[in-house]
């Protein structure tokens, strides 16, 4: 009977996820992946690079997300005002990010403009315009909004966090960048950069359309063909360097009501195999926490621990509270609590229900479904990864959870705010 | 063939009854006795379903009082009820079930949402009628939660500018703040009681001043068939009197400045604007105006950010029934304010010439602001909270027109509009900044 139900459900999942794909190498380093939805009014195109971090050393840190802006606000064959003409015209959104493991620029259109948007991108990356007028300008904002996340209390934190665990790792080099390496930026870095990574890196460009991908492949060969290059191989990240055992450092910022505790620790790779164990147990490990911290306590408006999708990959706990200190101790009861009595499979059901609303919340909007496609082929060579992924969930078993959780809750790096 | 006819028209009418649609999904309606109504939404692009329960609650029934117990009692909704008593009950069933969850308060709605599997719509139904309906309150649980929405009032508070925004509230609803503040008052969070969340949900949370919106993959006639299993026992209140004294206008510019450690400079200009009552014509064409304004060809975008005078902008209509403004937020450099202020004045100066409007774009912006509510309606969630958030605020059927009546709004209705409530009216305008020179903010503090 339950294997009837698991069948159910994974049939289910995939008719409706990627009802029909298509794969076609465009170049020798692009490749194309089309999701044709016929009821669709809306496409969706993501353009991902891969490399992230490991494109540039810190001194570059921000370029990738520097390139990526001025692409999209202008070209040599389109000015800022005419971009902004056309974007307009076309009902166009643009969204991109530059992540530590690669970095994605999406747009979506109606229909029936997706070729006249696409060419107006393609154009854009294949003739850029990185004048020092345009340059200048797109950094100063660069530049103040970098300022600007210091406001914040949690994005501080985060800051503080990431620089501490980062450091000695390529990781240091923040695809967001730093106010001294965004200043330093010069236009020919980034022609330079922009060459570098479109002949040697992997270019996947994932699209969700109501159009035939007939019309499609055409089109995109001759508008993205331009990126031809030999695939270098990525260098593999090392794990993080860090000392063993627990640490915390306190960052004054002054003039906050409340108080930011976090914590990073190391956990396995997305690839790693013990990855989808540890996530799901540090799922629950969160909604304990939650519990113990929000519900029983009233301690915290803000707890969470979860793992994060990186290939050098670490687990975040995280929460504001006036009483740091009783929920540092919670959490810590909390670990051990894990350690010595386990998971109870009761729980990873639970979890499995959860994993598996959100997967179809985040397919119901078209750039999300174009960005999961192409991100599951980047990362894991596979565009149907996350079905995948809910079916290996369906296997877990309570020991399997228990046993690689426990593994990795250990040398927290803590950092406070206050 | 009199016949034929007859049974034609019969088939046509059968047919527009049930092929009703909102923006292009399968749509149905219908009021339960106790008054409940229930709005219906098909998509079938996954297979989940949303569940949310929509209350005419918020801020604006607050008094000095209670100020802050709308959203006290949001939290409260997601604790122990008759059903699932034990706060580790409710999040069980919570877990088992897949439920994706959240509330929000806003000023003139409360929304609650489960999405879900759509094979666990029975149970997903059944405990949203028990979430609503049957709230225990318990006091320690009362306690714990007061403790939790105070952080939440304190993390808030710990950024610039959620001070700044709460300053432009109160400044431009000096007199009646309590019912624009939804994050409330501490002290009243502090000592809130169970009596007073018994007396919310006595009168907020009846079958008469709730809808419940499903939108999702869903099958009509089943689901009504559910509905109606679990909440045909919710009982019927008293209807609910929403007449407030009126927010007074402002009878005079207002300034307000706050110094803080920003790395930008924020600016803040706001009029006040057509209160939302669905048959005006005026709060459409300030929807149309502030999409017309933010478009990135038109000329204030040009002005302001092209320019490189300001790095963003918005413009907005609140579009509220207990008091509406009409704003401009900017996010700038510090020293480019005086030559960023003269620009947006002479803008406000002009918009109540015809000439102003290039009609191409005017057009555009029409379907710009079409285009856009279809991307958010793509996803049910966003479709289920719309559609609650209208049955609110400006009511299902203004929510269907909309786009007809914005695409009715001539130059003229516009101009009309600016001439009564922005030529000559008086604004709150406010800055939050730390790059300013201790003579500009004292210049601007005077008015000069």
């Amino acid at each position: 009977m339950k294997k009837i139900f698991l069948v159910f459900i994974l049939t289910t999942i995939f008719i409706f996820s990627f009802s029909e794909v298509f794969k076609e190498k465009i170049s020798k380093n692009v490749e194309l992946l089309y999701n044709y939805v016929p009821e669709n009014d809306i496409s969706a195109v993501t353009i991902f690079i891969e490399g992230g971090s490991l494109n540039y050393d810190y001194e570059k840190s921000g370029i990738e997300n520097l390139i990526f802006r001025l692409v999209e606000k202008c070209g040599k064959n389109y000015s800022e005002s005419k971009m902004n003409e056309l974007m307009d015209k076309y009902f166009v959104n643009v969204s991109y990010e530059n992540s530590y493991d690669y970095s994605s620029f999406t747009f979506s259109t109606l229909n029936k403009y997706l070729f006249d948007v696409t060419k107006i991108f393609a154009d854009n990356f294949k003739e850029p315009n990185f004048s020092d007028e345009i340059l200048k300008k797109e950094k100063d904002k660069m530049i103040d909004e970098i300022k600007s996340k210091e406001e914040d209390p949690d994005e501080l934190l985060y800051l503080k966090l990431n620089d501490y665990f980062f450091k000695n790792h390529p990781y240091i080099a923040n695809p967001e960048g730093y106010i001294e390496t965004v200043q330093n930026l010069k236009s020919i870095d980034l022609y330079d950069h922009l060459k570098k990574i479109f002949s040697s890196r992997r270019v996947i460009i994932s699209v969700v359309s109501g159009v035939p991908f007939k019309e499609v492949k055409k089109f995109f060969k001759e508008n993205f063909g331009f990126i031809n290059g030999k695939v270098e191989k990525v260098e593999s990240l090392k794990n993080f360097n860090l000392c063993e055992g627990d640490t915390l450092l306190k960052y004054e910022k002054g003039g906050l009501q409340t108080k930011y505790l976090g914590c990073k620790f190391k956990v396995p790779s997305i690839k790693d195999k013990e990855y989808l164990p540890v996530r799901v147990g540090l799922s629950i490990l969160s909604k304990r926490v939650y519990e113990t911290l929000r519900t029983k306590h009233g301690l915290t408006y803000a707890a969470y621990v979860g793992a994060s999708n990186k290939l050098a990959n670490y687990g975040v706990f995280y929460v504001s509270t006036p009483y740091p200190d009783s929920a540092m101790k919670l959490y810590r009861d909390e670990v051990e609590k894990v350690k010595k009595e386990g998971i109870k499979q009761e729980e990873i059901d639970d979890m499995k229900n959860i994993y598996q609303t959100s997967f179809f919340l985040d397919n119901e909007r078209t750039s999300n479904r174009s960005f999961a496609l192409g991100y599951n082929y980047l990362l894991f060579n596979d565009y149907e990864y996350d079905i995948k992924f809910i079916k290996e969930l369906e296997k877990l078993k309570s020991k399997t959870v228990t046993d690689a959780v426990s593994k990795y809750l250990k040398d927290f790096k803590f950092i406070l705010v206050e | 063939m009199k016949r034929f006819f007859y049974f034609f028209l019969i088939v046509l009418i059968s047919f527009s009854i049930f092929s009703e649609t909102l923006y292009k999904r399968e749509f149905k309606s219908f009021k339960l006795a106790n008054g409940l109504e229930v709005l219906m939404v098909k998509t079938k692009t996954q297979p989940i379903v949303t569940i949310e329960i929509s209350a005419k609650n918020g801020s604006y029934t607050q008094t000095p009082e209670n100020c802050g117990l709308s959203h006290l009692y949001e939290h409260m909704f997601f604790k122990g009820n008759v059903k699932w008593k034990s706060q580790e009950e409710y999040n069980k069933r919570i877990r088992e079930l897949g439920i994706v969850y959240n509330g929000m308060t806003s000023n003139e709605s409360v929304r609650y949402y489960f999405t879900l599997p759509s094979k666990n719509i029975d149970q997903g139904l059944e405990f949203m009628s028990f979430a609503i309906i049957d709230p225990l309150f318990d006091s320690i649980e009362l306690e714990k939660e007061r403790n939790v929405v105070l952080n939440e009032f304190d993390r808030d508070f710990s950024v610039p500018i959620y001070k700044f925004y709460q300053m432009a509230d109160s400044t431009m609803y000096e007199k009646y703040f309590y019912r624009k503040n939804t994050i409330g008052f501490k002290n009243v969070i502090a000592n809130a009681t169970r009596e007073q969340m018994q007396e919310i949900k006595n009168k907020y949370y009846i079958p008469n001043n709730c809808a419940l919106v499903i939108v999702g993959d869903i099958d009509f006639d089943k689901t009504e068939k559910i509905v109606k299993k679990y909440f045909t026992r919710w009982e019927k209140g008293n209807d609910v009197d929403f007449s407030f004294p009126p927010h007074p206008l402002l009878e005079k510019n207002k300034k307000f400045l706050i110094v803080d450690r920003v790395a930008t400079t924020k600016y803040l200009l706001s009029f006040r604007a057509p209160d939302f009552n669905g048959k005006s014509k005026d709060s459409y064409v300030f929807d149309l105006l502030s999409d017309y304004l933010s478009l990135s060809s038109s000329k204030l975008y040009k002005d302001l950010i092209e320019s490189g005078l300001a790095y963003n902008y918005y413009v907005g209509y609140s579009g509220l029934k207990d008091g509406s403004e009409f704003s401009f937020y900017l996010d700038l450099r510090g020293d480019n304010i005086d030559t960023v202020r003269k620009i947006i004045f002479e803008h406000i100066k002009n918009l109540n010439n015809p000439d102003y409007y290039d009609n191409d774009l005017l057009q555009h912006s029409k379907e710009y602001g079409e285009v856009n509510t279809f991307r958010r309606l793509e996803s049910s969630l966003s479709f289920a909270l719309t559609l609650g958030y209208w049955w609110c605020v400006g009511g299902v059927d203004n929510f269907k027109e909309y786009n007809q009546k914005i695409s009715e709004i001539s130059k003229d209705d516009i101009v009309s509009a600016v001439n009564r409530y922005i030529s000559n009216s008086n604004y709150v305008e406010g800055f939050l900044t730390d790059s300013l020179t201790y003579k500009n903010k004292l210049s601007f503090l005077k008015g000069e």
